[in-house]
């Protein structure tokens, strides 16, 4: 700063320096250029070249200054031989971990490996026999349904199967925006935009609006694809703990107080920019799931609203497991808690579980949406959803309005269920009552979270073959950052019978007191 | 006719050879393995006299000799070039990394040009600001969305952030999102839109407009809704539903994935394979499982942006090197491996570099040999994507590492796309046996995301078996070869017609420079009112100075569907005085005349 301050006086002092001694011998106002040049004073040409040399000099020292890169200097003094023998030394790790597989393999050993030999419904058959499957979010029962196969089919001999580019560049096939609107008008929303993959949805939502310098508060319990999503962002973090409003709150209320010294500081220079993180522009988010993928239970929504309106930040809400399956109509959570609409920016939510379909959609309003469009990098830089996978969500959305009792019998199924897996031995049940998807965790667990999985992956691998159910313990990437608990999840489905429904939890119970006790 | 300057070279060489379709014979003969070569099936039936009036194994007649010999200057040296690009086509020949390399071109318009491009940017960006001042004052009626309620709020986008979107996109929206309603084939049908606020929202009018499809990446003509890979998905749904609702790592996996998995090994020439339900996902999900911050990433400064968000994912250390360049990557290699990370100064643990097989905006295709040869020098891990590369490069269809003849196993990760030669949806990935095991419980793609769904893996499972052979008939084969043909017949006659065309000979995506940005939509509309869909695409898509309208070709496309496309081209091409090639074309030609006539003035 001192340096700076010094040279920009130079030319107020140079500068009268120079008229002065200019008009020495040009003494012809009538003179062209050239020869007032010509004409100039000895002394006005010394000064100038002096100067001139002065600044070079400058330059030259400051380019020297600021760009100070150690490394490249001593890289430049390898000599080639040097740099030839530093290539050879250099081994790369294997492009695999030598060991991952082995450990891997032997860490599940005795998680059971599936692979279907027909519909993965609510009855599967894998390796020649017949299971009742609790496993798959197939929630309403969707998958096998014949109104779905029908459409789906019947688009194939329109359409074909790919749509062959990006939404973009001729992807987006009618049945698309059928879809789009559909899904709006179901969400009781302005605006829906589709996405091909499920997993990818929310994941090229966050980065779409949080840029680098803005801020998300996050619930500590999100699912991968939402902690994927919060990495492309490159913006700042914090994360409260799951489903707490306090610690939200508190949060909140430092960085209110933080805020506030900073929009009280005065900027010290008129040029001064402020920093993007600056509380003037930056821009704060909310983060949590509907339905916790990890946790079965839902967000607390109202208070989490009530919080938006005093703190002024937006709410992203995936449902990506709650729609069509939380709410009396199958709503998601707003329905649930009988929030208003309007009150939650961005939802997500996901074709591939109750809708027994593939690909994802955000909703909210034209204005959130629309940017979407060409922010959205899973949206513009992917081919978009194959028409037969659209047309089947589009008839399961049709489905989920025709038959509202679905829910009711979810939701009866769900209770049940958490009733009689509560009373399990040795395992503690996670999860709202109402919620179809439950996560059974060690009630005593121990120091080791492999051994856990162990145990749980026998009791698992014991129900699979000794009886007819499909249970399967939670499984989580290695560069999942937020690691719940191992568990066994349990999902459940509309059309369980009562029967089916005890038969599965003696099924577990049995394996659950022989491995655990 | 079209081919006059073909055939006129080819009789300077010697070679008289005058096919009645137009298109030149792609004869094969004896190579210097001794393999005979195939000739293509369906030109043959045309003329049964294919061979009558030449000398077996002495001369080669292949598109490729059209293509060049329409620049006139370099017509005399051609004939020794084209013998080695012939020989590029059969397996095992010595000479082929460099020549087929000579064959990318990327020509550079007039100075004047960039300028005036620069000026009509500069140009719409003032009336953008003049009409954000009229919109501000309310003189002119704002239909910008408004966000509602949220007040006090920092706004969620800064006004500069859509500035380009507010005034110059939504003006010339009509060229994108074009809503179809038919299959994507060598045809399709889109509906009929009006916008009477001018971009700002649009409604269906009820009609279609049926169009010659060269918009969609429908290289080996797979997207049918009849034929036997309709047959086969409808009949998947029937056996597997329409999707599982779950994870392949949980109970998602059905015995079709394993199925299709070991087809795609054996497709690509690797050991294993594994498979995604979306191609973007395939990218973003597995290069995070593959490297973290203790790697560094080579990527080349064109790559995908599913490679790039793979690569923000991973957090590993990225230096992006000039597209194609491969003294560029030598030194950045050299670079990485001796100084280790910048910031910790610790060595490296892994290298790898991302390239792409063909770059769907260039059109160019990767140096995979000297990539290679860099690879092994350095000991890097190479991740090459073909997404618009399988099925539509090589002799076999297998993609870029089949179209230099080299071994699969020396690219350590193979990644590709269902979505385009394939007409179906998805990406796999193929390498070692180590590799796909270890992706399979590491990937979030196998853990979280839904499984391939049955009737989309279905569709790969049979048009991959037709490219194969294996349903016992050759339309694979044919289609692989009609494809190429197309693909050299397309570029050559463009380039012909004076325009500038980027990329290599080979390539099926043709890129064609508009530069100007008032140019970009008009080009796209005036070819729509001519019943042909191409896509266009601006800046921030491609530089700003390189506006370009973009062809895919496919093997369903027949030739007289080409040259429509081909006389649409050159009316609109002289409607927009887009002709800029100085290398070819009338503008070359008039060069080199002029450039003869002042030679014999000198002489005289």
């Amino acid at each position: 700063m001192p340096r700076f301050s010094k040279t920009i006086f130079l030319p107020f002092v140079v500068f009268p320096i120079l008229i002065a001694t200019h008009g020495f011998q040009s003494k012809n106002p009538n003179a062209s250029w050239v020869e007032h040049i010509l004409g100039t004073s000895w002394m006005h040409f010394l000064l100038e070249i002096s100067l001139t040399l002065y600044i070079i000099y400058v330059s030259i020292h400051k380019m020297k200054r600021n760009s100070p890169n150690p490394l490249k200097e001593s890289l430049e003094q390898l000599t080639e031989k040097e740099k030839e023998n530093l290539i050879k030394e250099w081994t790369p790790e294997p492009l695999v971990p030598a060991s991952f597989v082995q450990d891997i393999e032997m860490n599940e050993a005795h998680r059971p490996k599936v692979v279907c030999e027909s519909k993965i419904a609510k009855y599967v058959s894998c390796n020649g026999r017949q299971y009742l499957n609790m496993s798959s979010y197939n929630f309403l029962n969707f998958v096998g349904n014949a109104q779905l196969e029908e459409t789906a089919k019947r688009t194939i001999r329109k359409y074909g199967v790919g749509s062959c580019g990006p939404r973009g560049f001729y992807g987006t096939v009618d049945v698309h925006l059928e879809l789009e609107e559909k899904i709006a008008k179901f969400m009781q929303c302005e605006e829906a935009i589709l996405y091909s993959y499920g997993t990818a949805t929310i994941s090229s939502a966050i980065p779409a609006y949080s840029k680098r310098g803005d801020l998300i508060f996050v619930d500590d319990g999100v699912n991968f694809s939402i902690q994927q999503g919060l990495v492309v962002s490159r913006s700042n973090l914090k994360y409260f703990r799951h489903n707490d409003v306090k610690h939200l709150e508190s949060l909140l209320e430092a960085l209110r107080l933080q805020d506030q010294i900073a929009l009280s500081r005065p900027r010290r220079h008129f040029l001064e920019k402020d920093d993007v993180d600056h509380p003037s522009k930056r821009r704060v988010f909310l983060v949590v799931e509907g339905l916790y993928a990890n946790y079965g239970d839902l967000c607390p929504l109202p208070q989490l609203v009530a919080l938006k309106k005093k703190y002024k930040f937006r709410i992203f809400l995936d449902e990506t497991f709650s729609i069509g399956v939380i709410g009396r109509t199958g709503r998601g959570v707003t329905e649930h808690f009988d929030v208003a609409r309007d009150d939650i920016d961005l939802y997500t939510g996901s074709l591939e579980n109750a809708l027994g379909s593939t690909g994802g959609f955000c909703c909210g309003s034209t204005f959130v949406i629309d940017h979407q469009r060409l922010s959205g990098l899973g949206y513009c830089f992917s081919a978009s959803l194959p028409p037969l996978l659209a047309a089947a969500a589009s008839t399961a959305l049709d489905l989920v309005q025709e038959r509202p009792e679905l829910f009711d019998q979810l939701r009866a199924n769900s209770e049940y269920m958490h009733k009689e897996l509560s009373r399990l031995p040795g395992l503690s049940l996670h999860g709202l009552p109402g919620s179809p998807l439950k996560h059974l965790r060690l009630a005593v667990p121990s120091e080791s979270r492999q051994q856990d999985a162990d145990l749980l992956n026998r009791v698992v691998n014991h129900v699979y073959t000794n009886g007819s159910t499909l249970f399967i313990t939670a499984k989580y990437a290695p560069a999942e950052t937020l690691l719940p608990q191992p568990s066994i999840r349990v999902a459940v489905n509309a059309e369980l019978t009562q029967s089916e429904m005890t038969s599965a939890v003696q099924e577990i119970a049995s394996a659950a007191k022989e491995v655990l006790l | 006719m079209t081919m006059m300057d073909g055939q006129l070279k080819d009789g300077l060489n010697g070679v008289i050879h005058r096919p009645k379709n137009g298109f030149v014979k792609h004869r094969r003969t004896v190579s210097h393995n001794g393999q005979t070569t195939l000739s293509n099936g369906r030109l043959e039936k045309a003329n049964g006299d294919a061979g009558s009036g030449l000398d077996s194994g002495s001369e080669l007649l292949t598109p490729s000799c059209s293509t060049d010999s329409l620049s006139e200057i370099v017509a005399i040296d051609l004939s020794s070039k084209d013998k080695q690009s012939v020989e590029g086509y059969d397996t095992g020949s010595e000479h082929r990394d460099e020549c087929k390399m000579e064959d990318e071109e990327f020509e550079a318009a007039a100075s004047y040009v960039d300028v005036f491009t620069i000026g009509g940017y500069v140009t719409l960006q003032l009336f953008g600001y003049l009409r954000d001042f009229l919109r501000r004052w309310r003189i002119e009626k704002s239909l910008v969305a408004k966000e509602k309620g949220n007040e006090g709020f920092v706004p969620l986008y800064s006004s500069w952030e859509d500035f380009y979107t507010r005034n110059v996109y939504i003006r010339i929206r009509d060229c994108w999102n074009r809503p179809i309603c038919s299959v994507p084939g060598e045809r399709i049908k889109l509906l009929e839109r009006s916008t009477p606020s001018f971009g700002w929202a649009f409604s269906m009018t009820g009609n279609t407009i049926e169009c010659i499809n060269m918009g969609s990446y429908n290289y080996l003509g797979f997207a049918e809704c009849f034929g036997p890979c309709a047959d086969n998905s409808i009949a998947a749904i029937d056996k597997y539903g329409v999707a599982g609702c779950s994870a392949r790592e949980d109970v998602g996996t059905t015995a079709m994935h394993l199925e299709l998995e070991e087809l795609v090994a054996r497709f690509v020439g690797c050991e294993a394979a594994v498979t995604f339900g979306m191609g973007f996902a395939t990218n973003s999900a597995n290069i995070p499982a593959l490297v973290d911050r203790h790697c560094a990433v080579l990527s080349d400064s064109l790559n995908h942006c599913s490679l790039i968000t793979g690569v923000r994912l991973s957090g590993a250390f990225v230096k992006t090197f000039k597209h194609n360049d491969m003294k560029d990557l030598e030194d950045k290699l050299k670079e990485l491996v001796i100084a280790g990370h910048p910031r910790t100064r610790r060595p490296f643990q892994k290298i790898l570099i991302i390239v792409e097989g063909v770059y769907s905006m260039e059109g160019s295709i990767c140096k995979l040999p000297e990539i290679i040869a860099l690879k092994k020098k350095y000991k890097a891990y190479l991740f090459l994507d073909e997404a618009h590369s399988i099925g539509a490069l090589g002799p076999r269809g297998r993609g870029v590492v089949d179209f230099f003849g080299l071994n699969p196993r020396d690219v350590d990760i193979m990644m590709g796309t269902f979505t385009k030669s394939f007409g179906s949806a998805g990406g796999y990935i193929a390498g070692s046996r180590e590799l796909i095991t270890f992706l399979k419980h590491t990937s979030g793609g196998m853990i979280y995301s839904a499984a391939m769904p049955s009737a989309v893996a279905q569709q790969i499972l049979t048009s991959m078996r037709i490219i194969m052979g294996e349903d016992g008939t050759g339309e694979g084969m044919r289609r692989i070869r009609q494809l190429a043909e197309n693909t050299r017949y397309f570029r050559a006659e463009l380039k012909k017609r004076g325009f500038i065309i980027y990329g290599h000979k080979d390539s099926p995506v043709v890129p064609l420079l508009l530069f100007y940005p008032t140019k970009i939509a008009t080009f796209g509309r005036f070819m729509l009112q001519r019943g042909i869909a191409v896509v266009v695409v601006g800046f921030p898509a491609t530089p700003v100075k390189l506006g370009r309208a973009r062809f895919c070709l496919s093997a369903a496309h027949t030739k007289e569907m080409l040259d429509r496309v081909i006389q649409a081209t050159d009316e609109v091409g002289d409607i927009l005085n887009i002709k800029y090639s100085r290398k070819h074309g009338p503008n070359a030609v008039v060069k080199s005349t002029r450039r003869q006539k002042e030679g014999l003035d000198e002489v005289n």
